[in-house]
């Protein structure tokens, strides 16, 4: 009898500790994030926020992406210069014209169907069509039109009349391009709306490295990795993204053991992270900018450019890089950060520069007409710490030179409004970044005459001229001069104050590895591990 | 009949001396207000540091001798910022208070005065208005009209308006019928005259005691739209944004750059409203 029931109890016990470290393992191979607003739209096609694009950069597969490093690593940078394919397994390039084959074998996990030259291209048509992003990121590859793009075979795309440039196989690793499964959201068109976009905004069409599981909208997005994906088989076969809007409450759960990683803390937040056991603060050197632009156009309160040098030289930029940003941060060296690969190629070091000098700066006050000071606003993006801190240390800095800075927070739209009208005399933005490190890239999409995101108003001649001689160059060293040129004037001309030049952050667990910085700043979950 | 109203209202009158003064002065809220005055006033004189003069390798340090209530996310100090701050919220609070109050007033007692379609429209304005509570009231007019001291100040005034109408018509009705009122009408005084030298003068009372509760409304008004990020442009001095700007610490144990703005805002608060409780009774008492 006692035999029976010891027997019995010691089958229970196996029983029960194996259910408990299935469960542990499981939960080993769970990654549990938290972030600080919901996904917006499951179409790539209009990802705008944060968490949106980091759901779309994993969850579809762009055309191409960096080549992901191998081995084991805490953090690492993607190499820019090398690329690998994703859903296009190879490509050639014939002149202007591209050969694409799409990769073979794949299938959309939702529904089955298989991966074709045909999703490839209805893709593209669909992108065009709605002429969003990324109609004008293929347009920048120099696709405007369906004509250019021939379906050679089940497995073959051939993009005609390209317009070669440097950017051009970066802009194709963008979130934007990912694939869709053309025949499950061609069925849901209608007549009023033929690409679906209503039905895409809520509905997951893709075949990333992890696919959609559950989204319960304002709470959590859960992923799962794709059982039909191409390439090895991810570490964490499960991702939890948790909405969690206050970041001290995302912070309280990465210290907990609640998430393995907190997205968005501030710098004061990032160095209590820091002392939390089993926390680890990754700080890798990055190209996201914090910087205050000036209206310069015509009539703006920053016409004058002297009035716009005696500002920079009175930017307390230690106190902004070592006191607000913690040191998690490198001083500006102008309009390209000194962390991109283009600094040093460039050897933008040697340009001229501001620093602070109050002396100076009063000066430079008094030669522009304004000896007895001047009052502006500058506008801030609202609930930002590390900006609100910055734009008082401004305030009390400009102060001593006679300036009188207002601050006023405003909302994304706001200042959204406001820049594309020119409606500001100063506005502060934080780690606005390229998503592509290529200094034709950023000439123009900022600073060529009413470009894109040209809010300054700035337009230089000289200037245009110069990066637009660069437009089909590939060649790095080609386009040295030119650029070389077009930031020395750039910095003459100070449109920006550029203040600092941001570290990318990451509050993680400590045995969480496999961190790729990308230049889009939009975390790769496929490299990701336990360490 | 204007003499006795007079002496029901303020019957208490001969009694100023600095032996009423100081017995007044042993009351709690009074003794707190007079404080929190003195600081208002004075208190720039005796705070250590710029308020507005940040000091970024000294963020959040814990009170210590030299930062008496610690610093704050930014480097302020945050005792120089909780004097500064009395200073903004009061005087903010008076103004707002006294341009509402005082239009607030005229117009209750022109209501009374005149009665009819005006009296009957100013009320359906008044039943509109206080439809909608204060602050959702307040936080729809900053909407409309935008942020910043000037418009807190309007904010405040106009949701004031409507409080000291009603009341203040709902005193003087019984004067529209009083013997004085028609013996000065006759003596050929004109309405608004009649209103300013008899109505005004026989609600002073009420007004009073309006102007202290509806202070502490006020603060309480700036505190909280400033703490949802309206009000006060930063990084000036308020209680409110204060409050918020530390919030997001409290879990980490960062407990001081909210702790000390929100004592201030609920000593303030004690005493206008202890102020103004103890002048109702007295003045209870008195028309008993």
């Amino acid at each position: 009898m006692l035999k029976s029931l010891l027997i019995r109890f010691a089958v229970m016990a196996v029983g029960v500790l194996s259910l408990l470290s299935v469960a542990q393992a499981d939960g080993h191979r769970t990654l549990r994030i938290a972030v600080a607003d919901d996904v917006a739209t499951m179409d790539p096609t209009f990802g705008q926020s944060g968490a949106t694009n980091l759901f779309l950069k994993n969850t579809y597969l762009q055309p191409i992406q960096y080549a992901i490093p191998a081995g084991s690593y805490e953090s690492t940078n993607a190499d820019t210069t090398d690329f690998e394919g994703n859903s296009v397994a190879s490509w050639e390039v014939n002149g202007n014209n591209i050969v694409l084959s799409i990769r073979q074998g794949m299938t959309f996990p939702t529904t089955g169907n298989p991966v074709t030259a045909d999703d490839f291209w209805w893709t593209l048509e669909r992108a065009l069509g709605t002429k969003a992003g990324p109609a004008w990121v293929w347009g920048n590859v120099g696709i405007t039109s369906m004509d250019q793009v021939k379906r050679v075979d089940d497995w073959t795309i051939e993009l005609i009349d390209t317009r070669p440039s440097a950017i051009q196989f970066p802009l194709m690793r963008d979130q934007t391009l990912g694939l869709l499964d053309s025949k499950e959201v061609s069925s849901h068109a209608t007549d009023d709306d033929p690409w679906a976009l209503e039905w895409m905004s809520r509905n997951y069409a893709g075949n990333g490295a992890y696919v959609l599981d559950t989204w319960e909208p304002g709470t959590r997005i859960v992923l799962k990795a794709n059982p039909n994906f191409f390439a090895d088989e991810p570490f964490f076969n499960r991702i939890e993204m948790i909405v969690i809007p206050e970041s001290s409450n995302r912070l309280a759960m990465l210290s907990t053991g609640d998430v393995d990683i907190a997205f968005a803390l501030s710098a004061a937040e990032l160095s209590r992270a820091e002392k939390a056991r089993g926390v680890k603060v990754l700080s890798i050197p990055d190209r996201q900018k914090l910087n205050v632009g000036l209206n310069v156009r015509p009539g703006g309160a920053f016409e004058k450019v002297k009035l716009r040098q005696a500002l920079a030289y009175a930017v307390p930029y230690d106190d902004i890089v070592f006191g607000v940003l913690k040191d998690r941060a490198a001083k500006s060296a102008g309009p390209m950060s000194v962390n991109s690969r283009f600094f040093s190629l460039y050897n933008l070091a040697d340009m001229p520069n501001y620093y602070t000098d109050l002396d100076k700066a009063k000066e430079l006050l008094q030669e522009a007409g304004h000896g007895d000071g001047f009052a502006f606003e500058l506008i801030t993006a609202k609930g930002v710490p590390h900006v609100e801190q910055a734009a008082a240390n401004l305030k009390s800095s400009f102060a001593k030179i006679g300036v009188d800075m207002t601050i006023t927070p405003v909302s994304q739209a706001t200042m959204g409004e406001k820049n594309g009208q020119g409606t500001y005399d100063a506005f502060m933005r934080d780690w606005l970044t390229d998503y592509v490190d290529d200094p034709y890239y950023h000439f123009f999409l900022w600073w060529g005459t009413g470009v894109v995101i040209n809010w300054t108003g700035y337009s230089n001649t000289e200037v245009d001229e110069w990066y637009q001689s660069t437009a089909s160059i590939v060649d790095d060293s080609e386009r040295r001069g030119p650029y070389r040129n077009a930031i020395r004037q750039l910095i003459k001309d100070s449109p920006m104050l550029w203040l600092a030049d941001g570290d990318y952050t990451l509050a993680v667990r400590e045995d969480i590895g496999g961190i790729t910085l990308h230049p889009d700043t939009l975390l790769y979950f496929r490299p990701l591990n336990r360490m | 009949m204007m003499s006795r109203l007079s002496s029901i209202r303020w019957g208490r009158s001969g009694e100023r001396s600095w032996a009423s003064i100081v017995r007044q002065l042993r009351r709690p809220p009074v003794l707190v207000l007079v404080f929190m005055l003195l600081i208002a006033i004075f208190g720039p004189l005796f705070a250590p540091y710029d308020p507005l003069e940040p000091q970024p390798m000294n963020t959040l340090a814990a009170p210590s001798w030299a930062h008496w209530f610690g610093t704050d996310d930014y480097g302020f100090d945050i005792f120089s910022r909780v004097i500064y701050a009395a200073r903004i919220d009061f005087s903010l609070a008076l103004l707002g208070v006294l341009i509402g109050g005082g239009i607030g007033s005229l117009l209750g007692a022109f209501a009374a005065y005149r009665g009819g379609f005006i009296d009957w429209v100013l009320l359906r304005f008044v039943e509109i208005v206080q439809s909608f509570p204060v602050l959702l009231f307040a936080l729809a007019l900053f909407a409309a009209i935008g942020g910043g001291s000037r418009n807190m100040v309007l904010a405040i005034a106009i949701v004031n308006i409507p409080m000291y109408l009603r009341i203040i018509r709902s005193t003087l009705l019984p004067l529209r019928t009083a013997e004085f009122i028609d013996a000065a009408r006759c003596a050929g005084l004109s309405g608004p005259g009649i209103v300013i030298k008899h109505f005004i003068p026989n609600a002073k009372g009420q007004i009073f005691s309006l102007f202290v509760l509806t202070c502490a409304y006020a603060i309480q008004i700036i505190a909280g739209l400033s703490f949802i990020g309206l009000g006060v442009e930063p990084p000036h001095p308020e209680w409110g944004s204060m409050i918020n700007s530390g919030a997001g610490y409290i879990m980490l144990g960062v407990w001081w750059p909210s702790i000390f703005p929100g004592l201030a805002i609920v000593l303030s608060v004690y005493a206008v409203n202890g102020l103004s409780r103890e002048q109702m009774t007295g003045q209870l008492r008195g028309s008993i």
